[in-house]
């Protein structure tokens, strides 16, 4: 008796290290997840297989502190003649129709309040790779945030690279 | 590409970047783009510029607006334009926020049958219009000024659809110095002064740096003869104080409307002068002979005051003299502006120091007279439909209920406004305005310069451009084609005037020059009998009603950052207030706060009273806007009257006044450069080093490439203000209102500090910011590292480390930290719009303080670093130097020798304020010549 | 690390793989010995003193038996405990290749501790004899040597769990910001447990199954050491999945993915094994399962070290993508030699594949897809402008979207521009074939390969 106890005792406690374990697993697929998109626009076949470069697309991200994202003029540039018979490319086919801007949900977000200042115009004029940040954009058919885009994430790179660390240069 | 059309994308893409863009909107989830990106290769987060005019007040200088994603969010002086050259007043800062006041009239509104105005369609609105223009009764329409395309498209509705067109309503009207510039020199205008020619200026009540004129050209004129080099002599003649007197280098206080003895003694002083012209000596020999010792005991001046003035006058190579403003506001104004006219006449200053050829133009504006006469035909109900034109008589008339109930007594009432004001209330249709900032147009601020006005954002209501809707009238009366446009209206004239293809040309550079009127000179034979010798002046206490340097005549009191900048006189803000001189406080034995009653004939109202040093026995100062008694106004110039006979009372109750001057004297701590005894032994050895070595804890700041400085000459400085609108509105400082303002929380980053001497004999005005120290004191006594020092001289605060301790400001000797006790981060709509995305929003809980416009550092460091190059002089300035009007503060980098700080730095008047307390600060002072004053001017 | 760098070409993903497979097995041969080390003298020292205090015969016999088994030979000491250490540095420096600054500039740092460690304990274990006349000594050597040993493997853990987050490198400014994280604590902590637990099991282990000199002679000894050992082993055993729920709660995200979790939940099913056959144990007359046991809590000292190393290699996925860009780029320039051959052989069969792989995408010879016909746009180009024209595309009509940079090399460049210019006038009959199987593509083509020509995307 004493001994089924006992048991039940030590499988339970271990079996409940198990489970927070997975738990934590549960809380950390959620807190990653991707977002979806309201059109299934993958950057595996646009960048990855059709080898467009970034800019082609992000065209402003050369140009201002705002990467940019394409204009739907520009997506329907190449799709009114290629793929029209794909059903995601019709649901972008309808949105210029309708003259409705596409309503991309955002996947990069600095959790903290809004004291930050960022350039890309600055960082790829310093050869800065945009899939350093924005992990393998490549291989990603749905894009998720990869990189903490915490302090600590900018500081590490600014000092490898000896970038400038001065406060006032990110915070304002 | 049409351009509304490419605004309207713009305004699609503004919400795009608002949402998209790392702007104000972190929180949002969405991330919109363009549906077709925007001509003209606007990027996204990148400015663009937009050549317009300011139309806050008549001066109407040139302004460019900076639109970012889409909306303007800084309007800054058009460089390089004729009248203004860059700089903009406090008012034009402001006026952006008129674009964006919640207060704005949404849509047209019609009376309901219970008398209340409620929201219509244009359609309706204007179908109603137009039968009541139809009725067949004579209709009328008065307007505010107007000038170029707006004033000639008036004429033409007046002609095609048959309204009398009324002389315009000004409260500042110029009657009087018009109706004397008339007799002596045929031109029915207000010159424009150059003080920057003369050698001498007088300035006789006119506040020539804060409404007269154009107030922003004489101060920019002025600086050119301010600081170091080629100093003239300003000498300013009031019976109150205003900021102007102070400027000045001698502020004589005559009694109330003796002004005119003055200048007749002036006057005889000259006539013995040789080449006059006929008429004008003619005139003079009319002026009733003033004696020396007569003079003294009227206005109350001394006999070296008198003597000095005189003697100036008489030296002088081109002086200038003009006298206005308060001093012509009354009975014996007219006189006074003949007598100054004729001493200008008689020196010569036509075509010298007073520019006619290039002029404000008022002959459309008529005087008191016409609005009296206006007044009789509304009562004996004459007139049908009355139109009142972007105008609002009801508030700033001194019968102003009288002509609101006159309103009433018209069949219908047409009101087109921005805003509901008095007299909008009292109107049966309500016609929403665009601001300028949304509409087509132009401006003529002088004769010869015309401003163009293009939109710098789709309109935000459903409201219509001035033009558009007298047009969109005439459409409805048949009298216009349909669809004609008045952008269209001003491309014709613009290229009718200006000649062909000058519409894109205007729109690029912001203002054309077209042929300048005639100027006048001829000296009109009209004969004058001078009445100032028989006219009472009043005795006793009096009442002196002034232009607001922040409110002109009491129109831009409606913009709560006009509340917000404090009055540069008396510090007040949100309050109306009474100044009072030192003397009659005493006298009364009221102080500070306490409220007073003012009663004139008919009428009543009680003040708070804020002490003014400086102000007279017995003279009591309200501001224009600040109330508004039924004083009347003078038969002979027709301007409402500004100087009255009242009688004050002590009510014995108190009321605390919103003011951010801790105290109106320096109490001995020598806070105004050159007044400390450490700076300045006898001789000022300057160069900003204290007397005592420089003791150090800290380690000696090393600056690699650039020191960021600031230096402010207030020799040039004329507290206006602008600079603080200015800041205000680039660096999105929160308005926090009255309860905040009366528990000291004010949020202004930078301030003008007024310190007044003892006696009230002078002021000193000082623009204070945070001073950037070497060894700022607030640095060390942070417990996060918040606030550092950056190895570019500047004083860093990082808002996301702020834990808000509020050590630093407590620490700070110049008190120049701000805390956000609240949250002021979401503003309402269209509030929102107006602020600055290249700064972020402070949190509640956060310190914050003056960056140097760190932003346009790092927009410069961009481009800098794009060209492959440091930053050069010129490449950047901060909001407040950009909008100096007499351009007084410069910014750059001190480790360049070139650099226009460098030197102000190593000028021999330079000044660093407490730097015996060892801070070593990065803002230099230029101490003021009148100052030390006593007749050392010049350098 | 530059030394390393310049000695090494850039690995290939296989390289890296096979790196992170050794660190594994050092990790697998290296951490339980010490453990045992660590744990067995701590215990013998334990067992001496109460012994010293109370003399109790079986205690002493048992401190000696743990230090002959565990410390008996130099050789034990030198493969087990030290050479395996001295493969770290170059495992990771391979693996950290062109890193600046990492927290691999600290692992070298505890080898001395650790070599002064070992022979500390050698004279410990040799002063046992001795122990009664200079007691003192011994435990003073024993304390010593234990504190120095800690002291050095809480560095080397730390430095090697720091790895796994390349985000707070920047901060690794000295030791002590090193040292003082929680998740190195947690790390730290679920070793010394785990080395506990070990000697727990290694008792039953080596004294039943492995000892020359088996115990079961005197069966109260043998029931003591029974009980002692397993007691021990349960009791750490217990503590473990705390300090590994610790460690995975206080990792940083960039670690994760399902796999590791998973390491880390069978992890602690393996200390539950353990532990029931350590209640077996306890219960039963004689020993059960030893050699199961100490099997699976070596297993336990494996999985953590996957953990390890595969967060390791999660975290700086970004570096391994770049080592791999690198070798990629070497192996092109390898094999370009070959490329030119084969184009040499048959440029234009490269050129043509090219075309139709890529160009076709957009462009027809005699039609208007997405790109303008090049029948009509070719003329105006010699090879060189076209050839400079594919290398870097610019918008050149306003009726076309501006082409993308195809990103091909200067081979296929050079070969598909020739291809064009030569056949475009001949009406591209061999593209007609290709527009012919192109023009209808299957949907879903987008997941097709781009290996067989024609396909369009």
């Amino acid at each position: 008796m004493i001994k089924r106890i006992v048991d039940s005792a030590v499988f339970g406690y271990f079996a409940l290290m198990m489970v927070l374990i997975l738990l934590l697993g549960f809380r950390w697929h959620t807190h990653r997840k991707a977002p979806v998109q309201p059109i299934a626009f993958s950057h595996a076949t646009h960048a990855g297989k059709l080898n467009l470069q970034c800019l082609f697309c992000h065209d402003t991200a050369d140009k201002s502190y705002y990467a940019g994202v394409p204009s739907v003029q520009k997506c329907m540039s190449c799709h009114q003649a290629v793929k029209t018979e794909m059903p995601e490319i019709q649901k972008l086919t309808k949105y210029w129709n309708d003259k409705e801007p596409v309503p991309w949900e955002r996947v990069h977000r600095i959790r903290i309040r809004n004291h930050v200042y960022f350039s890309h115009k600055r960082h790829i004029a310093a050869g800065a790779d945009c899939e350093h940040c924005h992990g393998a954009l490549r291989a990603m058919t749905q894009v998720r945030q990869v990189k903490s885009m915490k302090m600590g994430f900018c500081v590490s790179c600014h000092e490898a690279n000896h970038a400038p660390t001065d406060c006032l240069i990110c915070h304002m | 590409m049409d351009r509304r059309e490419f605004l309207g994308l713009l305004g699609l893409a503004s919400g795009a970047s608002l949402l998209a863009g790392c702007d104000l909107t972190r929180k949002t989830e969405k991330l919109i783009p363009y549906l077709v990106p925007p001509e003209d290769g606007v990027l996204p987060g990148e400015a663009t510029f937009v050549a317009t005019s300011c139309t806050e007040c008549p001066a109407q200088c040139g302004m460019t607006a900076r639109i970012r994603d889409g909306r303007p969010v800084k309007v800054d002086g058009l460089p390089k334009h004729p009248i203004n050259d860059g700089a903009l007043c406090v008012r034009g800062q402001s006026s952006l926020s008129r674009l964006y006041s919640v207060d704005r009239i949404r849509q047209p509104m019609v009376k309901d049958a219970g008398g209340n105005l409620v929201p219509a369609t244009w359609a309706d609105a204007l179908k109603r219009s137009a039968d009541a223009l139809r009725a067949g009764r004579e209709n009328v329409l008065l307007s505010g000024r107007t000038t170029g395309s707006l004033s000639a498209l008036m004429s033409d509705f007046a002609t095609r659809t048959g309204v009398r067109r009324e002389p315009e309503f000004e409260l500042f009207s110029y009657a009087a110095v018009r109706a004397a510039n008339r007799a002596i020199f045929g031109a029915d205008v207000v010159p424009l002064l150059h003080p920057d020619r003369a050698d001498v200026v007088i300035t006789v009540g006119a506040d020539v740096v804060e409404t007269f004129g154009n107030p922003v050209q004489f101060s920019t004129l002025l600086s050119k003869r301010r600081g170091s080099h080629g100093r003239n002599t300003w000498f300013h003649v009031e019976p109150h104080a205003s900021m102007t007197g102070f400027q000045a280098d001698h502020r004589f206080v005559v009694r109330p409307g003796s002004e005119a003895y003055l200048l007749a003694y002036l006057l005889q002083g000259l006539s013995g002068k040789v080449g006059l012209p006929g008429g004008v000596a003619a005139q003079i020999a009319s002026v009733p002979a003033v004696s020396a010792q007569q003079a003294e005991e009227k206005t109350g001046l001394t006999t070296s005051q008198i003597d000095e003035l005189r003697h100036a006058l008489l030296v002088a190579e081109s002086p200038l003299l003009v006298a206005g403003s308060v001093s012509t506001a009354q009975e014996s104004g007219l006189d006074t502006a003949r007598l100054a006219a004729l001493i200008q006449s008689a020196c010569g200053m036509h075509g010298k120091t007073l520019d006619f050829a290039q002029a404000q133009d008022y002959s459309r504006v008529g005087t008191m007279a016409d609005v009296e006469r206006l007044m009789g035909q509304l009562d004996a109900g004459t007139v049908g439909a009355l139109i009142l034109f972007d105008t609002d008589p009801v508030a700033q008339l001194p019968m102003g209920d009288k002509f609101g109930a006159s309103i009433d007594k018209a069949a219908f009432a047409i009101g087109v406004s921005d805003m509901l004001t008095p007299t909008m209330e009292r109107c049966d249709v309500v016609l929403p305005l665009s601001h300028t900032l949304e509409s087509w147009g132009d401006a003529e601020p002088a004769s010869g310069v015309v401003n163009a006005i293009q939109p710098a954002i789709a309109p935000l209501f459903d409201t219509r451009s001035n033009g558009d809707v007298l047009l969109s009238l005439m459409i409805e009366l048949g009298a216009a084609a349909a669809g004609t446009t008045y952008q269209q209206y001003v491309y014709d004239r613009w290229t009718r005037d200006l000649g062909a293809g000058a519409g894109a040309a205007m729109l690029k550079q912001g203002w054309g020059t077209g042929p300048a009127k005639a100027a006048g000179g001829s000296a009109g034979a009209a004969g004058h009998t001078f009445t100032f010798a028989q006219s009472t002046a009043p005795s006793g206490q009096v009442l002196v009603i002034a232009p607001s340097v922040r409110w002109y005549d009491g129109r831009s009191a409606v913009l709560p950052l006009l509340q917000e900048v404090p009055d540069p006189l008396s510090a007040v803000t949100w309050d109306s207030w009474v100044s009072v001189g030192m003397e009659t406080c005493k006298a009364m034995g009221i102080e500070e706060s306490s409220v007073v009653e003012l009663r004139g004939e008919g009428w009543s109202v009680p003040l708070t009273v804020r002490p003014q040093p400086g102000l007279a026995k017995d003279v009591f100062v309200v501001q224009r806007g600040a109330a508004n008694p039924a004083v009347g106004w003078a038969r002979s110039g027709g301007e409402a009257n500004a100087v009255v006979a009242i009688t004050a009372a002590a009510t014995g109750r108190k009321e605390r006044l919103s003011e951010v001057s801790g105290s109106l004297y320096q109490e001995g701590r020598g806070i105004v450069p050159g007044t400390h005894p450490e700076h300045f032994n006898g001789d000022h050895s300057g160069h900003g080093e204290p007397k005592h070595e420089e003791v150090s804890f800290y380690p000696l700041p090393k600056y690699p490439n650039y020191r960021w400085a600031m230096a402010v000459d207030l020799d040039k400085c004329i507290g206006c203000n602008a600079c603080v609108a200015a800041c205000y509105v680039e660096n999105n400082i929160p308005m926090v209102g009255r309860e905040q303002h009366l528990r000291g929380r004010e949020m202004a980053w930078i301030r003008l500090e007024q310190y007044y001497e003892k006696d009230g004999s002078a002021g000193h005005f000082v623009p204070t910011m945070c001073q950037h120290c070497d060894f700022a004191p607030c640095e060390p006594v942070c417990p996060v590292y918040a606030t550092y020092h950056n190895d570019e001289g500047l004083n860093a605060q990082v808002y996301n480390r702020c834990v808000g301790t509020r050590y630093c400001g407590n620490n700070c000797p110049y008190k120049q930290r701000r805390f956000n006790y609240f949250s002021y981060e979401h503003r309402p709509y269209p509030m929102n719009l107006m602020t600055n995305p290249d700064v972020s929003m402070r949190g509640k809980g956060m310190m914050e303080k003056c960056t140097m416009c760190v932003q346009r550092i790092r927009k410069a460091r961009d481009v800098a670093k794009d060209e492959k190059r440091t930053i050069r002089e010129g490449d950047l300035t901060t909001a407040c130097a950009q909008a100096c009007p007499g351009k007084a503060i410069v910014f750059g980098n001190l480790l360049d020798e070139n650099s226009e700080v460098h030197k102000w730095a190593h000028d021999s008047r330079s000044n660093r304020i407490l730097e015996e307390l060892g801070t070593s600060p990065g803002v230099y002072y230029l101490s003021d010549n009148h100052v030390k004053g006593n007749g050392s001017h010049g350098a | 690390m530059d030394f390393l760098s310049q000695h090494i070409i850039a690995p290939s993903g296989q390289h890296l793989k096979l790196l992170e497979f050794l660190a594994i097995v050092v990790y697998t041969i290296h951490l339980p010995y010490v453990g045992l080390v660590i744990g067995s003298t701590a215990v013998a020292m334990w067992l001496t003193f109460s012994d010293h205090e109370i003399p109790n015969p079986r205690f002493a016999r048992l401190a000696e038996d743990l230090l002959r088994t565990f410390l008996g030979s130099r050789f034990q000491m030198l493969v087990l405990g030290v050479l395996p250490l001295l493969a770290l540095p170059f495992l990771y420096g391979i693996w950290f290749d062109g890193v600046p600054y990492a927290p691999i500039t600290y692992i070298m740092l505890p080898v001395p501790g650790i070599l002064i460690g070992y022979v500390l304990l050698w004279l410990y274990r040799s002063s046992f004899v001795g122990r009664k006349n200079s007691f003192n000594r011994h435990m003073g050597l024993g304390t010593l040597a234990l504190m120095v040993m800690m002291g050095s493997y809480f560095v080397l853990l730390s430095s090697v769990v720091r790895l796994q987050d390349p985000e707070k490198w920047y901060r690794l400014k000295n030791l002590v910001i090193l040292l003082l994280n929680w998740n190195v604590i947690y790390k730290f902590l679920f070793f010394v447990h785990a080395a506990f637990a070990i000697t727990g099991v290694g008792i039953l282990f080596f004294l039943f199954r492995w000892s020359d000199r088996p115990t079961t002679g005197d069966p109260d000894y043998a029931a003591f050491v029974r009980k002692f050992g397993a007691g021990l082993a349960l009791a750490f055993t217990f503590a473990l999945p705390v300090f590994n729920l610790l460690y995975v709660f206080t990792s940083p995200d960039v670690v994760f993915d399902s796999t590791v979790y998973l390491i880390a939940v069978a992890n602690v099913f393996v200390c539950m094994l353990v532990a029931f056959m350590m209640l077996a144990t306890l219960r039963s007359p004689g020993p059960r399962f030893t050699s199961l046991a100490f099997v699976s809590i070596l297993g336990v000292f494996i999985l953590s070290s996957v953990f390890d190393v595969r967060a390791m290699a999660n975290a700086n996925r970004e570096h391994a993508t770049l080592l791999e860009q690198a070798a990629e780029k070497e192996r092109l320039e390898r094999e370009a030699g070959i490329d030119q051959a084969i184009a040499a052989a048959s440029g234009a069969n490269l050129g043509e594949e090219t075309f139709n792989k890529v160009c076709m995408q957009c462009h027809r010879f005699n039609e208007k897809l997405v790109g303008p016909p090049l029948a009509q746009r070719l003329p105006s180009y010699n090879l060189e402008s076209l050839k400079a024209f594919i290398a870097n595309p610019t918008k050149k009509s306003p009726d076309y979207p501006p082409m993308p940079n195809p990103g091909l090399s200067a081979v296929q460049i050079d070969a598909v521009s020739k291809y064009v210019l030569e056949n475009y006038k001949t009406g591209g009959a061999p593209a007609a074939g290709g527009a012919a199987t192109g023009t209808a593509p299957a949907p879903g083509a987008a997941d097709t390969t781009q290996t067989q020509p024609g396909v369009q995307h």
